[in-house]
């Protein structure tokens, strides 16, 4: 389904904004391809052997002091998480921005358990307080308009109409800010962990993930089991990778690492989740390579596809863009997500700005190869044999072509 | 130095937005902070403990000229003050980055949660890239006993709405830098009349 106009330009302006800044941050790159394979190829090497990587971050971070758990699924992260919350007597909780909590479905599984449930981020934050779901990994609130925003605001906040973007930001911040001081516990969606020492690790340009560790006695640390990097150096290759093409910058304004507790100057416990939830079953599919991805949203930014639909058209699925398109098909139900990898225009336009160095086009192809006989209804299947008969006989073709004037142009066809 | 001149983690602080002032030695940069200072009209500053900071004789100077230091304490308030003082463990000459590795009495919060956020920062800490640092980090045995790190790259920012960029969101809307290069000491009483 096509998003609404008002969302339309909203995402042009991602489109178009968000792409320049990401082209120019990698422009200041001395061989930019390099760097992109270089960091496929780090991700690629943990994927290769993930088991391996797996059991060394969890006996690091165990001899870390952290508490370790696996969960196979969404349903298992959240009785974990419930469980943890509830023997720590915590009823008041905090989430940083991370689509992990969305995949989970994490706040209603709290609300049902009677915690409550903080977004601390401004873009997930507005996203819940205008309505509907976060369209982009990085930038969740990028659909919304400025208007939106503060029809939202007046009628929930009860504040003052304006559409000048600082005072809404300022508003925000003024709202979601208290909210760091009035819980003891956190809930972290990571972005990578580091299995040489068992580091956990958050991305963002506020310092909001920063500020939930500074201030949180207690942490729960979430990690898709795919986000493993072998080793520092590795590391240190993905952050700037993730940096230039989500935020266009060299290096996020906070890249925020905890290893192990800290009673003087941080939380006192950390509890790691290591969340598969279909993970696995992609990596068993041969599909490690859409595994690669790292969440930096530019392959949706770019994607002209995206940029009509938003993600809202991407049927309530949390990944969305072009990867989700290649991976909601192999971790939904059997059936589901099937029309995905059609959700193209075969530009390639993603191909070349993954920072990972995914060949989405090809993997949208395979899937599209996958998933044709049970995508298409069979009336489908018919046109299109019947239009490819015709693509094959230039005469038949041109006398279809003339008919269908006849037909839909009437008197005025020539 | 490792290597980095100041000039390069300069020039990256400036692209930042980050104000800085430069000092031949310690004395001349608790000169400069004291005025800074005074010219915010600010008596309590959110900081680590005065030994912590990398400027000796500090304690005395600020107490001399009336300035005091609150630790950041997570329980307390007053890590909602306005205006934040830490050294850092490193500076990154290619992004103008901080590095801050937690120890005790060295709380992140200073660096995080006030409007202003003043830097002491001496120059045989800045290291050419976080590859730089990090391989420096290792080799000190640091890096075994850390329970983090932390690395901040510019103020606080924010673009979530419209893409427009608000700065100073959770964190600091600004940054200042005192950079100190190495050199002798001297009382710190004097201060208290040169200000």
């Amino acid at each position: 389904m096509l998003a609404d106009r008002y969302t339309r330009t909203a995402l042009e302006r991602l489109h178009r904004l968000g792409a320049k800044e990401s082209a120019r941050a990698w422009a200041g790159v001395d061989d930019a391809d390099a760097e992109r394979r270089a960091a496929g190829q780090v991700r690629q090497q943990v994927l290769d052997d993930l088991p391996a990587f797996l059991d060394r971050l969890e006996t690091k971070a165990k001899a870390n002091g952290l508490h370790v758990h696996r969960a196979a699924d969404f349903q298992v992260a959240n009785r974990i998480i419930v469980e943890i919350l509830q023997a720590a007597g915590q009823k008041r909780v905090l989430r940083n921005h991370s689509s992990l909590h969305d995949e989970i479905a994490l706040d209603r599984a709290l609300a049902a358990n009677d915690i409550t449930l903080t977004r601390i981020h401004a873009g997930e934050h507005l996203v819940d307080l205008v309505g509907g779901q976060a369209g982009h990994p990085v930038w969740p609130a990028a659909h919304l308009r400025a208007e939106d925003i503060s029809a939202a605001m007046q009628s929930k906040w009860r504040i003052p109409a304006t559409l000048d973007p600082d005072n809404l930001a300022a508003t925000t911040y003024n709202r979601t800010r208290p909210s760091l001081f009035q819980s003891r516990a956190a809930i972290l969606g990571l972005h990578f962990a580091v299995a040489a020492s068992g580091a956990l690790v958050c991305l963002d340009n506020d310092g909001h993930n920063a500020c939930l560790v500074a201030l949180a006695d207690h942490i729960i640390c979430i990690l898709g089991i795919e986000q493993v990097a072998a080793d520092a150096a590795g590391l240190d290759i993905l952050v700037p990778a993730f940096a230039r093409s989500g935020w266009g910058q060299p290096l996020p304004g906070y890249i925020t690492t905890v290893v192990r507790p800290d009673p003087a100057a941080g939380p006192r416990r950390i509890d790691l989740i290591l969340l598969d939830n279909g993970r696995s079953r992609v990596l068993a599919a041969g599909m490690a390579e859409a595994l690669r991805c790292i969440g930096c949203g530019a392959c949706h930014t770019i994607c002209p596809v995206y940029a009509q639909l938003g993600g809202q058209g991407y049927g309530g699925f949390i990944q969305t863009g072009p990867i989700g398109a290649i991976l909601n098909p192999l971790l939904a139900r059997p059936g589901l997500a099937v029309e995905q990898p059609f959700l193209s225009t075969g530009c390639d336009a993603c191909r070349p700005v993954c920072p990972v160095d995914i060949d989405l086009p090809g993997l949208l192809h395979q899937g599209r190869l996958r998933l044709a006989p049970t995508a298409a209804s069979t009336r489908e299947r018919l046109a299109f044999w019947l239009w490819q008969r015709l693509l094959s006989h230039p005469a038949l073709f041109k006398r279809f072509m003339r008919l269908a004037r006849r037909l839909f142009l009437g008197s005025h066809a020539s | 130095m490792h290597g980095s001149a100041p000039a390069a983690f300069l020039a990256a602080w400036a692209r930042l937005g980050g104000s800085w002032e430069q000092h031949a030695n310690p004395t001349s940069a608790r000169l400069g902070l004291l005025r800074y200072l005074r010219d915010l009209q600010i008596r309590e500053v959110l900081a680590w403990p005065a030994d912590e900071l990398p400027l000796p004789g500090l304690d005395d100077a600020l107490r001399d000229t009336g300035f005091s230091l609150v630790p950041a304490d997570k329980q307390d308030w007053k890590t909602r003050s306005s205006i934040g003082l830490t050294g850092a463990d490193a500076g990154l000459a290619a992004t103008g980055s901080l590095v801050f590795a937690p120890a005790p009495g060295r709380s992140w919060l200073p660096a995080l949660l006030p409007i202003l956020h003043i830097v002491i920062l001496p120059s045989d800490r800045l290291y050419p890239d976080l590859a730089a640092w990090r391989e420096a980090w290792r080799h000190s045995g640091r890096e075994q006993d850390a329970a983090g790190a932390l690395i901040v790259t510019g103020p606080s920012i924010s673009a979530d709405i419209e893409f427009h960029r608000h700065r100073g969101t959770f964190g600091p809307r600004f940054l200042h830098l005192i950079l100190i290069e190495s050199g002798g000491e001297r009382d710190a009483g004097i201060e208290r009349e040169m200000i």
